[in-house]
């Protein structure tokens, strides 16, 4: 009520009343803020490259964008798959004429639902020993089922490992660091991998892809977690200060659903349709359903 | 024009009495809304457990004890820096040096520097540079204090609390009657002396109200930590200087833009809120209790 | 019986009054050296931006303040091109900081007033505790309050198009801003003497009177003060504008439009920059514009404080 006083008496002092009028067919986007992996992987794959409108609202989190689409008709986000509660995801079409696809399971791992996204571990160097041991382990059927278990997905077949066996002999401790999107996977991995090997101890910290980077370019990780590929000048700095190259493993998938909220009339969505929105091409719902 | 005074009047008073309405009303909606929907989570487990499932489930006690941990070290560094600057100010400095002047302007200044930009200077000043500077010396370049960590998060707040426990002790301070400064003087004891047995046992009280709202302050910033400590999640309490830690504040802001799964994470939420307010109120309220008997004090002398 | 002098002046003692006196002396040095380093080492990162070569290959000073030719005024970091106006920084700080003014100016002084001037001490035993309660709450609660509870109620109420806006998060930065300016107020006008308001009764003036005519201009410099407080506080509040703004970088003036202020900017983009780049060096150069800005607002505001004490003393 006071809330309500005071935005009223705050418009009437600035003279514009258009707020109550709010069109109800304008598109109301929102997105991931601008160094989330999510975010570069939308600009990349789904607007190829091209900038985001400026009023694309960045929220810094997929469940802040869960919660606005929820609660707003108009609007439409996307966020990875594991979240999606509260709203609906939309299928997916490549193009206009390709089949819509449906952001499940079979699909993701299959490789025909059209956005999704790999998530990384990093080395210094090739791994040896134990962190080898490890690496292999998550990419094995066992570890690719905890990926399940946390609402991401397994690597397609192609990208798995078999079982790597009994882990190398001796204790060890293994550190992992980085993608705050990946600190409880890598922490559900640590305790499955650590109840089958004993003998080795695994610590897992998050703050974010970019903290997992700079300790792993500083060596003080064994193992950095990224949701997003490093880029070129991260790498030049690991070998600048190890002497050795950065080397990448695909250990899960993660796919980007799109959603809207839940009575939207809306069933599917074209890559193209999306690149529109999120560049400020479509401003209105009605514009976006004619080609 | 009587009549119109009288209406005036009536209407200018009323329109003051509403913003007073209004302040307690918004006081109350918050504090509403917040009981209402944290106090049932509210159990021993919940405050004494980990999160579970994703921050959905489970209890908070790791954000508690970090929580804990970063004000105990940033008491241990505000306090007595802060008591010896109002110390200094009070009893030492020649009141008619330009820098007694400067130093409240300091105060001043550093009190209404924002929270964000203490992060960055936190970043810059201990994790960049003594962080970085410790490793090259004393850890042959390996990261050891050149990241974020608990040790460099508790340092930046006492930075941001400095000029409360200033203030507050230079407030108890000025209410320690001059006659009893005088009186020791007389007894042929030194400037220390008469601090150290006369002057600072009469004023704990300002001591603990600083401290106390220092607690409260520092315990409810998330801007200056992020950068320089706070964690996300992790599976281990900090033990050494040098790890990371989990926060209240920070752990409200996490739940409420990166949850999982924001319906499940409400009431965690909410309850967790609950929590944070109800330390700060509680500190905030001691420190108003032994502020009110200071005051009574220093207006009866 | 001992010499007091001589358990007073051991050796020991002697030589610990010593160090605590040096301790002492320094602090008060060490607190002004505080405020320096932190404009120092917050500007030292910012440095390159003016002077080193390669972060010009990507940004210049130049290209955040004047309009480029393909992209006008955009803060568009992570780019191909990285585009880093400040326009629409500035004008999301500025916007959200009006809205929350003008909400929370009349509320504070009004309160303010109210108090000091025309209420009976029970009210203000319920008012000045209650104001202390608003100011500790931590900013990061009245954020996640703007979020999940203000921004539905305002879009449900109002039919809003977007959720997010500065009126939203200029209502919470109103909640904590109001605080300081009541305090700062309050004060004021309570250092009026009592003799200002008995005089102007005597010569029949009413108490809305006294307060109007008489207090308010004679505190005038110390509700100025407060005001030019709270401003500097909304400009570098962070949480409350991080969770509630929907930090679209957009150059509307609309209250009901999303938008991007600095302080947010900083908070949401610096976790995951790459240390040493341009970008990182641009959020720096807003942290050291922040301190800048807020210094001189605080300055201001304490000079305002202090030509208030001389006026009512002299």
């Amino acid at each position: 009520m006071i809330k309500r006083m005071a935005a009223v008496l705050f418009w009437a002092a600035l003279g514009c009343g258009e707020g109550s009028s709010a069109n109800n067919d304008t598109i109301v986007a929102y997105g991931r803020e601008n160094n989330s992996g999510t975010y570069m992987y939308f600009k990349e794959h789904v607007l190829g490259n091209a900038d985001f409108a400026a009023e694309v609202m960045t929220l810094p989190g997929t469940a802040a964008v869960i919660q606005a689409v929820s609660q707003d008709k108009r609007s439409i986000g996307y966020g990875g798959i594991g979240y999606v509660k509260g709203v609906r995801a939309l299928k997916v079409k490549k193009d206009a004429s390709s089949p819509a696809i449906e952001p499940s399971l079979e699909n993701v791992v299959n490789g025909t639902y059209p956005i999704s996204r790999y998530l990384y571990f990093y080395t210094a160097g090739a791994p040896e020993g134990a962190i080898k041991h490890f690496i292999d382990w998550t990419r094995s059927p066992a570890g690719q089922k905890v990926c399940w278990d946390v609402g991401y997905y397994p690597l397609p077949e192609k990208d798995r490992m078999a079982d790597p066996g009994p882990s190398p002999a001796g204790k060890a401790t293994i550190t992992m660091k980085g993608s705050d999107t990946m600190v409880i996977l890598g922490q559900r991995w640590a305790e499955n991998y650590m109840r089958a090997h004993p003998d080795i101890t695994i610590q897992v910290t998050g703050g974010g892809s970019g903290v997992g980077i700079a300790a792993l370019i500083n060596s003080s990780t064994n193992i950095c977690q990224a949701s997003r590929p490093m880029k070129p000048k991260e790498k030049e700095q690991v070998k600048e200060k190890q002497g050795k190259d950065a080397v990448e493993f695909a250990v899960a998938m993660d796919g980007l659903a799109v959603f809207v909220h839940e009575s939207s009339p809306l069933q599917e969505i074209s890559l193209d349709q999306l690149k529109a929105i999120y560049t400020g091409k479509a401003k209105s719902w009605s514009a976006l359903a004619k080609p | 024009m009587g009549r119109w005074i009288k209406v005036i009047a009536a209407a200018f008073t009323t329109l003051t009495g509403v913003a007073c309405l209004l302040i307690l009303v918004m006081v109350a909606i918050i504090l509403g809304d917040i009981v209402i929907h944290g106090l049932p989570g509210i159990s021993w487990t919940f405050l004494s457990e980990p999160p579970k499932a994703g921050m959905t489930e489970g209890g908070i006690f790791p954000a508690i004890f970090g929580t804990v941990l970063l004000v105990i070290l940033m008491t241990l560094a505000v306090v007595p820096l802060g008591v010896a600057a109002a110390i200094y100010l009070q009893e030492y400095a020649r009141q008619d040096s330009k820098l007694v002047h400067l130093i409240p302007l300091a105060l001043q200044n550093l009190a209404g520097v924002p929270a964000i930009v203490f992060g960055l200077f936190g970043l810059g000043l201990f994790v960049e540079f003594t962080g970085g500077s410790i490793d090259a010396l004393f850890f042959g370049g390996k990261l050891t204090f050149g990241q974020p960590c608990i040790f460099w998060a508790s340092l930046t707040l006492a930075i941001l609390t400095l000029p409360t426990v200033v203030v507050a002790t230079e407030e108890s301070l000025r209410a320690v009657p001059r006659s009893y400064r005088e009186a020791a003087y007389a007894l042929g004891a030194t400037r220390w002396q008469v601090v150290r047995y006369v002057v600072l046992p009469q004023s704990i009280g300002g001591v603990l109200t600083g401290t106390i709202l220092a607690i409260s302050r520092g315990a409810g910033e998330v801007a200056p930590i992020m950068f320089t400590g706070a964690a996300y999640y992790l599976p281990h309490l900090p033990t050494k200087l040098n790890d990371q830690f989990m926060e209240l504040g920070y752990h409200v802001y996490v739940m409420a833009t990166q949850s999982p799964d924001v319906e499940a994470t409400k009431p965690v939420l909410y309850s967790t809120v609950f929590v944070l307010l109800s330390v700060t109120f509680a500190l905030n309220f001691t420190a108003v209790l032994i502020r009110s008997r200071i005051r009574r004090r220093l207006r009866s002398t | 019986m001992q010499n007091p002098e001589s358990i007073l002046r051991t050796g020991k003692t002697r030589r610990l009054e010593a160090l605590m006196e040096l301790f002492i002396r320094s602090s008060g040095w060490i607190v002004i050296a505080s405020v320096i380093l932190i404009f120092f080492f917050v500007g030292k990162e910012a440095v390159p931006l003016l002077t080193s070569s390669e972060v010009h290959k990507e940004v210049t000073l130049g290209k955040m303040l004047v309009p480029q030719r393909e992209s006008g005024y955009a803060w568009q970091p992570v780019s191909e091109v990285p585009k880093y106006s400040l326009l629409p920084l500035l004008i999301g700080t500025l916007k959200v900081t009006i809205v929350a003014l003008l909400i929370a100016l009349p509320i504070a002084v009004g309160a303010a007033i109210f108090t000091s001037e025309f209420a009976p001490q029970g009210v203000r035993e319920v008012i000045k505790p209650a104001v202390e309660l608003l100011a500790g709450i931590p900013s990061v609660v009245i954020g996640f309050f703007a979020l999940m509870v203000l921004a539905s109620w305002l879009q449900a109420s109002f039919g809003l198009l977007y959720r997010l806006n500065a009126v939203t998060a200029g209502i919470g930065l109103a909640l904590a801003v109001i605080p300081i300016v009541y305090t700062v107020s309050e004060d004021a006008l309570s250092a009026v003497p009592q003799s200002f308001r008995d005089g102007s009764q005597a010569l029949g003036a009413n108490t809305w009177q006294t307060a109007w005519r008489v207090v308010l201009p004679a505190a005038t410099p110390g509700v100025f003060a407060a005001c030019v407080l709270g401003a500097g506080r909304a400009i570098g509040e962070t949480m409350i504008v991080l969770m509630a703004s929907g930090n679209a970088p957009t150059l509307s003036l609309d209250p009901t439009h999303s938008f991007r202020s600095f302080s947010a900017t900083i908070a949401a983009e610096l976790g995951e920059v790459v240390h040493g780049d341009p970008h990182y060096r641009v959020l720096f150069f807003i942290g050291a514009a922040l301190f800048l800005i807020t210094f001189l607002l605080n300055l201001a505001g304490h000079a305002y404080v202090g030509r208030l004490k001389r006026k009512l003393s002299g």
